[in-house]
């Protein structure tokens, strides 16, 4: 496995860790917990941070490829 | 063991998805087990089985795919859900032919691990269900300790309520194992003597020359030895019922005696001159086919008639198979709370064996193979291989390890799967003894007193184990 793949592989774990242990906490939380906005956000940077990693793999798979 | 939920393994090699996944999975009633490598996983699996793995593709050493193809080998019933933030088809591809329930791209979508763990949840709790209504069915289908709903047994529990009230001697045949002492037995109870006395000698396990003295007593002085005088077991079973176990061994001297008691009801002790009355209801029972014996001069005609008034023939298991379930579910029962374990039944593969296999020592061998499993087993199933590891200590094992299927295939609800495996050619003590007593009878071309002499056993013991090994 590539240097790029292993790269992509832990960031992968890592940022899923984030967004699943966000989503777990909103599951346990009350509805109207007051700190749900503050999760909700972790959550969504998660989310954010993976289409970005995305992203950028499949560029750089193109890259390598031409 | 406490009842828990199912045991999900999760292997990944980035502890925080461990924790991540064990979280939401013990949410979901899961016992969760993880290991940090596929070594570990293998390790794991040693001492404990799962009822689904959650196995991360890519980890250094043994990888995903090799945890995988060795779960399916070692437990084929352990469903497997590989996952990979790396996917390509080509793993995906492989994997789903190597037996994977599923694959699942990281990050994980939860929705979608929920429903694959719900499913397998769920196939647990019918199967669990199912199990349950089994053994509550068993209580319905007991007739005075024997079960059964096939046609045959039915027909011999109603046979034996319909004789009960009148018969006086009784003839009840089957191979060994098929419970013919339960059916002596149920005779007891469902007759007006069910308070009296029942009895049991076993004519096999008497010495032949103590025949008359324990059947029916001696006084003291009769011979040596005899220092008191012994009632015989028609005075003790007087007003009640005499089971004679094996009358298919009685000496044909005995035979006379029991003969002129049954059509007397007088008794005589040895050394005595006294008549006693008894009132005693015989019933015999043997594996051996009477009539073969009465033709061969080894059993006297009269008391074969005499006998054989009511002739009740137990079936062999492998004709009632329908009842195997549920004689599974009740020694599963007994032996799952004698030995404190919380086991429910088989998976459905496991039943499968247990439908097909030949059963030569009938309900006997099924109920020492439950036994065994549950000494053995701490799952709430037993699985395939559980079964057939404590078949093949039976000589059942290899004729039912050559039915048996090995699938690859991870739906549990196959009925079908083609026969894979050969039977082990395991060399049983059976076979051997089989090889040297057929060697010595063919040195003696046939005569068995011989034969018996130059094993040093007696005629009868060899008789017994031609029987056994099926010599005759």
């Amino acid at each position: 496995m590539s240097e790029h793949r292993i790269f992509v592989h832990d960031m992968k774990n890592l940022l899923g860790i984030i967004t699943g242990y966000s989503a777990l906490l909103l599951d346990e939380m009350q509805g109207d917990d007051s700190r749900r906005p503050d999760v909700d956000e972790i959550r969504k940077a998660g989310e954010g941070a993976l289409a970005l990693l995305e992203d950028w793999n499949k560029g750089a798979r193109g890259d390598g490829r031409q | 063991m406490t009842p828990s939920g199912p045991v999900l393994l999760v292997v990944d090699d980035e502890p925080g998805i461990l924790k991540l996944i064990e979280r939401f999975a013990q949410k979901m009633g899961f016992e969760v087990t993880t290991a940090g490598s596929g070594l570990e996983a293998l390790q794991c699996l040693k001492s404990k089985t799962a009822a689904v793995a959650l196995v991360d593709l890519r980890m250094p050493e043994v990888d995903g795919l090799e945890v995988l193809r060795r779960l399916r080998v070692a437990d084929p019933n352990c469903q497997v859900i590989l996952m990979t933030g790396d996917a390509s088809l080509d793993s995906a591809v492989e994997a789903i032919k190597l037996g994977a329930m599923d694959y699942l791209s990281k990050p994980l979508d939860f929705k979608r691990l929920e429903t694959l763990l719900t499913g397998v949840r769920d196939d647990i709790e019918r199967r669990s269900a199912l199990l349950a209504a089994e053994s509550r069915m068993v209580k319905q289908l007991e007739f005075n300790g024997m079960i059964g709903r096939s046609p045959g047994m039915l027909e011999l529990f109603d046979r034996i309520r319909r004789f009960a009230p009148h018969v006086r001697a009784a003839l009840i045949t089957g191979e060994t194992g098929t419970g013919k002492e339960l059916v002596a037995k149920a005779l007891h109870k469902a007759g007006p003597r069910a308070q009296k006395k029942f009895a049991t000698i076993n004519c096999s396990a008497v010495v032949e020359s103590l025949f008359e003295s324990e059947l029916f007593g001696h006084v003291r002085g009769a011979f040596t030895g005899a220092v008191e005088s012994k009632p015989g077991m028609f005075e003790v079973a007087d007003g009640g019922t005499l089971l004679l176990d094996e009358i298919g061994e009685l000496p044909l001297p005995a035979q006379a005696k029991l003969l002129r008691v049954l059509e007397t009801g007088e008794v005589q002790r040895v050394g005595s001159v006294d008549m006693r009355r008894v009132d005693v209801r015989v019933v015999a029972a043997t594996n051996r086919d009477l009539r073969v014996e009465c033709a061969n001069g080894r059993f006297r005609d009269d008391l074969f008639y005499r006998l054989s008034v009511v002739e009740l023939n137990v079936m062999p298991l492998r004709e009632r198979h329908e009842d195997i379930p549920y004689l599974t579910a009740a020694f599963v029962r007994h032996f799952s709370a004698q030995f404190g374990k919380s086991i429910l039944g088989p998976t459905p593969a496991a039943e499968r064996i247990l439908l097909t296999a030949p059963w030569p020592g009938n309900v006997r061998e099924l109920r020492n193979l439950i036994e065994r499993i549950c000494i053995l087993g701490d799952d709430r199933f037993f699985s395939e291989r559980e079964t057939l590891a404590c078949l093949t200590t039976s000589s059942a094992g290899r004729a039912a390890t050559a039915s048996a299927t090995t699938t690859t295939s991870s739906s549990s609800s196959s009925t079908t799967a083609p026969v894979t495996k050969k039977p082990t050619d395991l060399h049983l003590l059976a076979d051997a003894e089989r090889e040297h007593i057929g060697k010595v009878l063919r040195n003696t071309a046939g005569n068995k007193k011989a034969a018996a002499l130059l094993l040093g056993v007696s005629r009868r013991a060899l008789y017994r184990k031609l029987d056994r090994l099926g010599l005759r």
